[in-house]
């Protein structure tokens, strides 16, 4: 079965860029969240928090 | 013989039951209903009652009348008359279409009602979840705020020469009849000894040389896709990862201009609607 795969993230890792920074925070488990900029100059934030619940926190 | 059509025929009209259950409980070849056989045949028996029912019902209704004696007679398997076997024979094609249509309505059935309970009961805790709790886990569907791009899984595996931790984002996986894990595939996969964590880092410093050390204890696996066997698997950690497209200039006046539009419309609106 096909696990979880959002578009969202499909899209990033289609990237090179965007594939490395991911294999990177494989293994970053210091950090909370990176900031990703694609090829075609968008920007991502890959977490490891809901930001609907980190928003309705703060 | 004399037994044998009856049989058959019975076993004609309950595969409808059968083939419904089927199309309700697969899923990306998974079954993600586990019950005993003896609930399923009745439940087979139910459906096919009501399926059965339903069409006959129709072609009874806007096609052709139904001979229920001689369907009676097939089923006890009572000696038919010549008149009878002679008006059958006539009907073969039509009920052949029938069994044909049966079945076909029975799959349509099950599929629209597994789409139907999976997007109505879409997460774990849901009233008509499906009883497979890693289904759920494992497709992201815990909560309507846990709204997960991708999974990162950290599993440890105990081998001859020491206990590895594997990372790796999950890609697919599989589930046994009975529901529970039995191979997952990651990729982008990392590995490293644990015994490596007996140099003990220090928490509380976040430096270059820290994070330098962490490095070098993994081992990037080369290859696009790595199985894991569950039953190797001693433990593992599930963490939902989050992506999201952050706002630009752009992004942020695109926002502003359709907010503008809806307020303007909904101004328009309340001046247009009399009170």
């Amino acid at each position: 079965m096909k696990a979880l795969m959002g578009e969202t993230v499909k899209k990033v890792r289609q990237d090179p860029q965007g594939r490395e920074a991911m294999r990177e925070f494989v293994i970053e488990s210091h950090k909370d969240s990176v900031t990703i900029k694609l090829r075609n100059g968008k920007t991502y934030t890959v977490s490891r928090n809901n930001p609907k619940t980190k928003d309705a926190a703060a | 013989m004399n037994i044998a059509f009856p049989a058959f025929f019975l076993l004609a009209l309950v595969l409808t039951g059968f083939i419904f259950l089927n199309a309700y409980e697969r899923r990306e070849n998974t079954n993600l209903e586990k019950i005993p056989f003896s609930a399923s045949s009745a439940r087979a028996l139910i459906v096919s009652g009501l399926v059965h029912i339903l069409l006959l019902s129709l072609v009874q209704n806007f096609i052709q009348p139904v001979d229920f004696p001689v369907s009676i007679k097939l089923i006890t398997g009572t000696k038919l008359s010549d008149t009878e076997i002679f008006s059958l024979a006539e009907d073969v094609l039509p009920i052949s279409l029938y069994f044909l249509s049966s079945y076909l309505v029975a799959y349509l059935l099950g599929k629209f009602l597994q789409i139907a309970l999976l997007k109505l009961s879409p997460y774990k805790s849901s009233r008509f979840a499906f009883d497979t709790p890693w289904y759920y886990e494992l497709k992201g569907k815990i909560s309507e705020e846990a709204d997960a791009q991708i999974i990162k899984l950290s599993c440890l595996v105990e081998s001859s020469d020491g206990a590895y931790l594997y990372y790796g984002f999950l890609e697919d996986f599989y589930l046994d009849d009975n529901g529970q894990l039995d191979r997952l595939v990651l990729s982008d996969v990392y590995r490293r000894n644990i015994q490596d964590d007996e140099d003990t880092v220090d928490e509380n410093r976040v430096d270059n040389t820290v994070l330098e050390q962490s490095d070098q204890r993994f081992y990037q696996i080369k290859g696009d896709r790595l199985v894991l066997k569950y039953d190797k698997v001693i433990n593992l950690n599930i963490e939902y990862i989050y992506v999201y497209e952050e706002e630009t200039e752009e992004t942020r006046s695109k926002v502003a201009i359709d907010r503008s539009w809806k307020a303007w419309l909904k101004e328009l609106l309340r001046y247009k609607t009399p009170d």
